[in-house]
């Protein structure tokens, strides 16, 4: 039974670790102290694939620390876009999981899009705007070996054989490192030394010493089929992506009243989405698009508890837009739903006894008054009182301890949100008439490694009994008012 | 009525204190405070060095100690009285031994039966301690307890005082003011943040409400004292002051009673032991002479009460020897008879003439200092005897106390200011070993980043400040503490970081400020390497048993000597020894004495190396100061050397008792610092006058010996150095194969690598065997082999033991498995011996199986088959041929140093011969023959970089090519300008003149004086050049 | 039968007077925390009924509402006139039942504090007027709304509003006094409020912290 001769063509992405491609100051990225990748400016500022991070920083590179979940993703979605010229398509990934790309077997589908080079010409411009290095090559590991080489790759398999025996071992080293170099300790220095062997005394003698894995994979490279019987077809693998729905006026609308009626569909849509996955999800976000290019309005709603009713979240949206005219006429609709949970069966219930009405109530306020509005406080680790609490979301738990010192200490009930000056006279601080200093001074000296603070923290009573709690700068002098006992 | 201090931390509450012990003391004086009590976090470890200065600044020192109980509440404990110290330190060990080293564990229920004489102080904090616990303590403390205050403007330090006088009232407990001070200065307060960010492991900006919220932890003027506290608490501090009386010079070494068996007094025991020794040290009865130093010396031990100090030495050097271990006490102990006697020294009167007084004097009332050294692989041994005889409780080991040296400093305060880590690494790396943090600045810029920037100029001061501050405690190589009764009632005991090791809190400088006794046991490799030797030779030449059976005076030794072919010879072995060699010419015992120990600081900086030279070679004459001194100097041609000669100097000449004369060296010692040279002076030089010298020369003469007895070695001990020089010189002439295979054994040991020994081994005609799994014995051993000429020569077959990373219960394998037959192939091998693929590795990378497999590349695909078949199969399943290319022999040398170390294959120097820019380049043999500054090149890896103190800034560095070494002088300009090939360079091309001294010297001495420095190590392949860097 | 239900019902009714006899507060009251505020207030808050307080910000609000919010499920703030302090709160009520709304226009607030004081599980609300209080309609608004839940609603206005007229069924006024915090009744319904209003004084911080003695204060360098 004759197969017709596999082509392999493979796609390396040397530049996919940076997300913005094309940024103009250079860029490095690092991980585990040194460079794995660099953009074009980098690369001219002397920055290469390996320097090490320090010497990158000092050539005057921005260093962003590697994301390879980033980098999965991008690659699946790169991997669909290709998706139209052959179903055999695989990622590859090298095993120190320095380089990436893509493998896509073409033998069947040469005839369709016009011989091998024009399929690699339309992949780069599927690709663009990422830098691809295309090879040739009878088998898989072969073409992902000649992108690492000049001159593109060998479809015929003898001319091929050929130039994989004069490629050094190290070239194999990405992905077995023990094995290539037990094999180079053994004199082995080029792959053909190693098919030689492989002739002579078989593959086992390899596989004793080197490993089956590091074997397996050598025979691949020459011989696809080596001793299996079928060769392994490359499934691709499709995910569904986060859910996006539009609609688009013919007539741009210009009141809120017109957008609710489009908004309801494209809710039900949502919730249709939801259902057919088991999933639910808690915050969604609305985007309005003018006419022109650049006008875009985005409304993000958030609720306490994940829910997949349309008229629950069409009531927050119709809060959300009553707050301010549109400032220009809505040309299209955006809905967009990036985070999904899944759906568990206590959100449904509707509680008894008012019980969650509160939550209800600071939603819809807080989908009126915007996002900033409502919060809650918890306590930080910290000296200073101004920096000792922190503002959080009003579904965030508070069960951070108060510093002791703050506990210990004489402390206001109300802060100032910043330290309010004093007159002085004969250096005591002065309020709508003398403050009385009842007791004190705590000093607080702290931070000498940012800005200094030194402070002498007393309570006053200002002429109409009100104590407050007032300090004394020790390095710029003068007085400030921080707080009232209320 | 003064004013006490009661809550010191000092920085020997290791990462909290941020000052020195001295440091308070110094400010608490500068303040006017009445006392100062250290109250270390359970712990005394600082105590004796406020003591110091405590006891020169006349200040009265309170010892005490910080213990937080279990159950919560802070308590100050402190000793009014010597039984109360012995209960305090007590306690403290028991806290320690209960928990891990660094932590403590105190309890309520220790106190009551513990403390029963202490002085209390219950700091108040803002929660009150229960009731209960209240009572228990007062009930404890009746009398003896106070509420301490510790004010420092804090959160809640407003309702506190009102709070404890309300609680005072009710429990009957008077107040008492205790601020607690972390540092000196208010400027340290920094640093105390630093430390405590270290302590916690996080950096500054996440250490929130950990910090101190202010800086106040510091030793306050009086006035805000005043202004603080109520007047009575203040006075009250006093109350306490006053009740302590003792002071920590109260402490007497009682020695252990085991040593004397029952019914004799330890006196007397020590007399027949002396006795015994004299009949066999001169068999046919001592001279007069000896008879009457030997009844003097005992005379002032009985009248000093050392006699258990002889004891114990004596106890310890005779169980060595019934062990057959190699040892000889060193130091200023080999002046006196008594020791010779007792076996303890090998130098006799004849020897050297020994001076007791250098030894003991009756004026220095201190015990005297024997170090004991042992072969080095068995002093674990002499360290378990002790333990054993005199049990945990009574013996332990003197503290080392670790300190932030500059890598450390850099790595913890960068981390704590929230640097990156990386920078720091390289830092760290970078910092040239000569260099303090001077350079830091330079190095940051070197980086791009700007050393004047607010965090990185305190990154810098912190750095520079944090230098020399204490880490933690641990052992001291050997220094080992012994008492009659329990030791923790001298000084607390706490646990080493090794199990079943227990370390004391104090180190040896405390020791001997306190004047305790302290029995050092050292390791010397030299004498590991002798006893090996002396076995091999004992093999094949029964003659030639023990280090006695050597015969004295060889003149074919003295002559190798002179030829400065000393390599390996113990003491006379460096660069500047060999240089020396040739000079001198020593042709005696006592030119080998004055060998040893005119190469050092002492007689360089004296001006004493070049006449005693000349007078040497004839080119001077020899004249004495006066008639009177000439037999003092007479054996140094009228150059005073030693440290002896200075003393009998002022004894004869200036009329010094010989306790007045050892003081006089001693303070010549650290003249710095001593304020009694003053007085020294004016009696030296009028006792000089008197006895008809004139003004002049007596001024001389006392600057010439200032200058120099600081540094001057004692005779004494160069004396019992020369003895192991001569004895291991005599085996490297006579015997060279079993001194070279010993010294193999014996590694880490004096100044050079294997390879530059196996090199050296190969030029005096000693065949080495390669290392092989079937010849190799674990250790190196000599191999019989018959030369052409019929005579029997032996040849070094290197052992098992040289494989880097191959356990040694390995090698055993192999040789025991290797005795029921040869074996046929690396299966076999690996079969019987039961190896695993990385011995094999191990093996095959050493070049070990080539008996078996071939060539390295053979034996490591033969050995990668062999580890993976299963036991089962048959070995005798053919090994598969290999068809991989041959090696380079560059190659083959560089895996060889990765393995092993070294390399019997050719240097690496002689593979690179050929090629330029190695062509041009004058061998280093072939240097002796140019002339005087003529120019030349020279190539070679650097073997030792060298900045000795006395030369002026200058780099002495070591290259070494296939023909010899070269030595490289490199002045400070020329290193400024090659700093980074100096760094980092591993194999040199040095350009520069050649400086020969030929006349008044055996062989010509070579010196190249660089002026342009090459780094070629692109030429090596990557292999470890075995280098050595000496300060 | 059907005609007494009826009746019930409509005694049921909180707004219905019936002769002389205060009528217990409808929903039931909840003690402040100060037993003499208690006596004043007839037993303590009452719940379900707009309490008007008219106190200068930030001179009391925490002084006299925190001992009553201790066991409050949630506690929500409405326009507050400074930030709490987490740490110094952190020892009299629970942080994480503690929320704060800010509202930016007078129309907000009054939405917001309907829709608070509208949620049944809204322990305790606490709002401040925004600035120029608020006129009579919006209060009798505020008023409706603090009837429907048996809960606590509390509206701190400006202490020049006493003068002005308004619905809340129960009004204070406070101010700092020299011993402690001064609190007088201006209304009460059913309860005839003598021409003096009766006063009483909370003590400043009862408990160790501030002793009676003014403590230690260090004379200042001039």
């Amino acid at each position: 039974m004759s197969r017709c001769p596999s082509l392999w063509l493979a796609l390396r992405l040397p530049d996919l670790p940076l997300e913005p491609a094309g940024a103009v100051e250079p860029i490095a990225v690092v991980e585990g102290g040194s460079v794995v990748c660099a953009n074009a400016p980098a690369r001219a500022a002397g920055v290469r694939a390996g320097s090490d991070a320090a010497t990158a920083r000092l050539l005057g590179c921005r260093l962003r620390e590697r994301d390879r979940a980033a980098e999965e993703r991008r690659l699946q979605a790169l991997a669909e876009r290709l998706s139209s010229l052959t179903p055999h398509l695989a990622p590859r990934r090298s095993g120190d999981g320095r380089h990436l790309g893509l493998l896509l077997e073409i033998s069947t589908c040469l005839r369709l899009f016009g011989g091998a080079s024009a399929i690699a010409e339309r992949a780069r411009h599927l690709l663009a705007p990422q830098r691809v290095r295309a090879a040739l090559g009878p088998t898989a590991g072969a073409a992902w070996l000649f992108t690492f080489v000049r001159g593109g790759g060998e479809s015929d398999p003898e001319r091929a054989a050929a130039r994989l025996d004069a490629l050094p071992l190290d070239a194999l080293a990405g992905d077995h490192p023990e094995a290539v170099a037990a094999l180079q300790e053994m004199g082995f220095a080029r792959l053909g030394e190693v098919r030689r062997q492989w002739a002579t005394t078989g593959l086992s003698s390899l596989e004793r010493r080197v490993g089956r894995t590091f074997a397996a994979d050598f025979a691949a490279l020459y011989d696809p089929a080596g001793d299996r019987l079928l060769p392994a077809p490359a499934p691709c693998l499709v995910s569904d992506p986060p859910f996006a729905a539009r609609f688009s006026f013919e007539v741009p609308a210009t009141g809120t009243a017109a957008l609710l009626p489009p908004a309801a569909a494209l809710l039900a849509q949502l919730r249709d989405f939801l259902r057919r996955r088991g999933l639910s999800c808690r915050a969604l976000c609305w985007r309005l698009l003018g006419a022109a290019a650049g006008q875009l309005l985005e409304f993000p709603l958030r609720r306490h508890r994940p829910a997949a009713d349309p008229d629950g979240w069409l009531q927050l949206t119709r809060l959300a837009w009553e707050r301010r005219p549109l400032p220009f006429p809505v040309a299209a609709l955006e809905l967009h739903c990036p985070e999904t949970e899944a759906w568990r069966s206590q959100d449904a219930l509707d509680l008894a006894g008012g019980a969650g009405e509160l939550a209800v109530a600071l939603e819809r306020l807080a989908a009126r008054l915007g996002e900033g509005a409502i919060h809650k406080l918890a306590c930080r680790d910290s000296l200073l009182p101004e920096r000792a609490q922190q503002p959080i979301p009003p579904d965030a738990p508070s069960r951070e301890a108060a510093p002791s010192l703050h506990r210990r200490g004489l402390r206001p009930r109300w802060l100032l949100p910043s330290p309010r000056p004093l007159a002085e006279r004969q250096g005591l601080p002065w309020w709508r008439g003398p403050l009385l200093l009842l007791a004190g001074p705590e000093r607080i000296c702290t931070h000498w490694w940012e800005e200094e603070v030194a402070r002498d923290y007393y309570l006053a009573l200002r002429r109409d009994q009100l104590p407050l709690w007032v300090f004394r700068d020790l390095h710029q002098g003068g007085w400030y008012l921080h707080g009232l006992f209320g | 009525m003064g004013y006490a201090q009661l809550y010191t931390t000092t920085n020997y509450s290791f990462l909290v204190g941020a000052s020195h012990p001295h440091e308070f003391v110094e400010r608490a004086v500068a303040l006017g405070y009445g006392a100062l009590a250290v109250t270390d976090d359970c712990s005394l470890a600082g105590v004796v060095k406020a003591h110091v200065a405590a006891r020169a600044a006349g200040l009265p020192l309170l010892v005490g100690s910080a213990l937080r109980l279990a159950e919560g509440p802070l308590l100050l404990a402190y000793a009014p009285c010597r039984a109360a110290y012995a209960e305090l330190s007590g306690l403290i060990t028991l806290g320690r031994r209960r928990a891990a080293k660094g932590a403590f564990r105190v309890h309520l229920a220790d106190l009551r039966f513990r403390l029963r004489r202490c002085l209390a102080v219950l700091v108040a904090e803002g929660e009150e301690p229960p009731p209960e616990v209240l009572d228990a303590l007062v009930r404890a403390f009746r009398g003896r307890l106070w509420f301490g205050l510790d004010l420092r403007l804090r959160a809640g330090d407003e309702g506190l005082l009102a709070q404890w006088r309300e609680l005072g009232a009710r429990f009957e407990v008077p107040l008492v003011a205790c601020p607690r001070a972390l540092m000196h200065d208010p400027g340290r307060r920094p640093l105390a943040d630093v430390l405590c960010a270290i302590r916690h492991r996080r950096p500054l900006a996440a250490m929130g409400s950990l910090l101190e919220q202010n800086g106040e932890a510091h030793l306050q003027p009086l006035a805000e004292l005043a202004r603080r506290y109520p007047p009575e608490l203040l006075a009250e501090t006093w109350e306490i002051a006053r009740r302590c009386r003792f002071s920590l010079d109260e402490l007497r070494y009682e020695y252990p009673p085991e040593l004397v068996p029952a019914g004799t007094s330890p006196i007397d025991h020590l007399r027949r032991l002396v006795e015994e020794g004299k009949g066999r040290r001169w068999p046919g009865g001592a001279p007069p002479e000896v008879e009457r130093r030997i009844a003097a010396e005992l005379e002032l031990i009985e009248a000093l009460r050392y006699e258990h100090y002889f004891l114990t030495v004596h106890d310890l050097v005779a169980f060595a020897k019934s062990r057959g271990i190699l040892c000889q006490g060193r130091g200023s102990a080999a002046n006196s008879v008594v020791c010779y006697c007792l076996g303890i020294t090998e130098i006799g009167p004849e020897q050297i003439d020994q001076l007791f007084e250098r030894f003991i004097s009756r004026e220095r009332d201190e015990p005297p200092d024997i170090d004991v050294d042992f072969e080095h692989r068995r002093r674990e041994e002499v360290i378990q005897y002790l333990y054993r005889k005199y049990g945990r409780e009574r013996a332990a080991l003197a503290a080392a106390v670790i300190t932030y040296r500059r890598r450390s400093a850099v790595r913890d305060v960068g981390m704590a200011l929230g640097l990156d880590r990386q920078l720091l690494a390289s830092l760290a790396a970078s910092l040239p070993w000569w260099e303090g943090l001077e350079s830091l600045p330079a190095l940051l810029a070197e980086r791009g980043l700007d050393p004047e920037a607010p965090l990185l100029a305190r990154f810098v001061a912190l750095c520079r400040e944090i230098l020399g501050f204490p880490r933690h405690l641990s052992q001291h190589t050997g220094g080992f503490v012994i008492a009659a009764t329990r030791l923790s009632d001298l000084v607390p005991v706490e646990n080493a970081a090794m199990p079943e090791r227990t370390v004391i809190q104090w180190d040896k400088e405390d020791l001997e400020a306190l004047g305790l006794l302290k029995v050092d046991v050292l390791g010397l490799g030299i004498l590991t390497a002798l006893r090996r030797a002396l076995e091999l030779v004992s093999s094949y030449e029964p003659a030639i048993r023990s280090l006695a059976d050597i015969p004295r005076e060889d003149a074919a030794t003295y002559e190798m000597l002179c030829r400065a072919d000393a390599m390996g010879v113990f003491q006379v072995e460096s660069r500047a020894q060999m240089a020396m060699l040739p000079r001198l010419q020593p042709r005696c015992f006592h030119d080998l004495v004055i060998q040893v120990a005119i190469v050092r600081p002492g007689p360089i900086l004296g001006q004493m190396v070049h006449p005693y030279l000349r007078r040497r070679a004839g080119r001077e004459p020899v004249e004495y100061p006066s008639e009177a001194l000439r037999r003092v100097l007479e054996p140094t041609l009228g150059v005073p050397i030693f440290q002896e000669q200075v003393m009998r100097i002022a004894m004869i000449a200036a009329g010094f008792t010989g306790g007045e004369a050892d003081a006089l060296r001693r303070a010549l010692t650290h003249w710095g610092r001593d304020s009694r040279l003053a007085a020294f002076r004016e009696r030296f030089v009028s006792g000089l006058v008197a006895s008809g010298h004139e003004p002049a020369f007596a001024e001389r003469l006392f600057e010439q010996v200032k200058g120099f007895a600081g540094y001057g070695f004692p005779e004494s001990h160069a004396a019992s150095f020369a003895l192991l020089a001569y004895a291991s010189a005599w085996l490297k002439r006579h015997h060279p194969a079993a001194f070279y295979c010993a010294l193999l054994d014996s590694q880490p040991l004096g100044f050079y690598s294997p390879d530059q020994l196996l090199r050296d081994a190969r030029r005096h005609g000693v065949a080495v065997l390669p290392v092989d799994v079937s010849h190799s014995a674990v250790a190196c051993s000599l191999v019989a082999v018959t030369g052409q000429d019929g005579r029997v020569r032996r040849a070094i077959r290197l052992g098992l033991g040289q494989v880097k990373g191959l356990a040694e219960a390995r090698a055993r394998a192999i040789v025991a498995a290797r005795a029921a037959g040869p074996f046929t192939s690396v299966a076999d091998l690996a079969r019987r011996a039961g190896l695993n693929r990385g011995d094999l590795a191990r093996l095959a990378a050493a070049d070990a199986l080539r008996s078996l497999a071939g060539d390295r590349q053979r034996a490591r695909w033969a050995s990668a088959a062999a580890a993976d078949t299963p036991l089962l199969a048959d070995a005798a399943l053919p090994c598969e041929p290999l068809v991989a290319p041959p090696p380079l022999a560059i190659a083959e040398v560089a895996a060889d140093y990765r393995a092993l170390g070294f390399s019997l294959r050719r240097h690496p120097l002689a593979l690179l011969r050929d090629r330029p820019p190695f062509d041009r380049c004058a061998p280093a043999r072939s240097l002796a023959e140019l002339p005087h500054r003529a120019l030349v090149q020279v190539a070679g890896w650097v073997t030792a970089r060298q900045r000795p103190s006395t030369a002026r800034g200058v780099l002495f560095l070591t290259l070494e090519d296939e023909t010899g070494c070269a030595n490289v002088v490199v002045r400070p300009a020329v290193e400024r300008r090659f700093r980074r090939p100096l760094l980092t360079g591993r194999l040199l091309l040095v350009k520069g003149a050649v400086e020969i001294l030929r006349e008044g010297t055996a062989v010509p001495v070579v010196h190249v004086l660089a002026g342009y420095l090459e780094d070629l190590s692109g030429h090596l392949p990557p292999l470890p050049v075995p280098c050595r860097d000496f300060h | 039968m059907a005609a007494a239900s009826a009746l019930d019902t409509l005694l049921a009714r909180g707004d219905l007077w019936r002769g002389v006899r205060p009528p217990p507060w409808q929903s039931g009251v909840l003690t402040t925390g100060h037993p003499p505020l208690d006596r004043l207030l007839g037993g303590g808050w009452p719940r379900g009924a707009l309490v008007e307080i008219g106190i200068a910000p930030g001179h009391g609000e925490w002084r006299l509402a925190s001992p009553a919010l201790r066991a409050a499920a949630a506690v929500v703030l409405l326009d507050p006139p400074a930030l709490p302090f987490a740490p110094a709160l952190a020892a009299e009520l629970d942080l994480d039942r503690l929320i704060l709304v800010r509202t930016g226009s007078r129309a907000e607030f009054l939405d917001a504090f309907r829709e608070l004081a509208a949620a049944r599980d809204c322990a305790a609300l606490l709002a401040w007027t925004p600035a120029g209080d608020l006129d009579y309609p919006t209060l009798r608004q505020c008023q409706l709304a603090a009837g429907a839940t048996a809960a606590l609603r509390l509206l701190f206005r400006p202490p020049a509003a006493a003068r002005r007229p308004s619905p809340a069924p129960l009004r204070l006024a406070a101010r700092c006094a020299v011993d402690g915090l001064e609190v007088w009744l201006l209304r009460r319904r059913g309860f005839a409020v003598p021409p003096r209003p009766p006063r009483v004084v909370l003590p400043r911080e009862a408990g160790r912290r501030t002793s009676a003695a003014p403590l230690p204060v260090r004379r200042l360098a001039p």
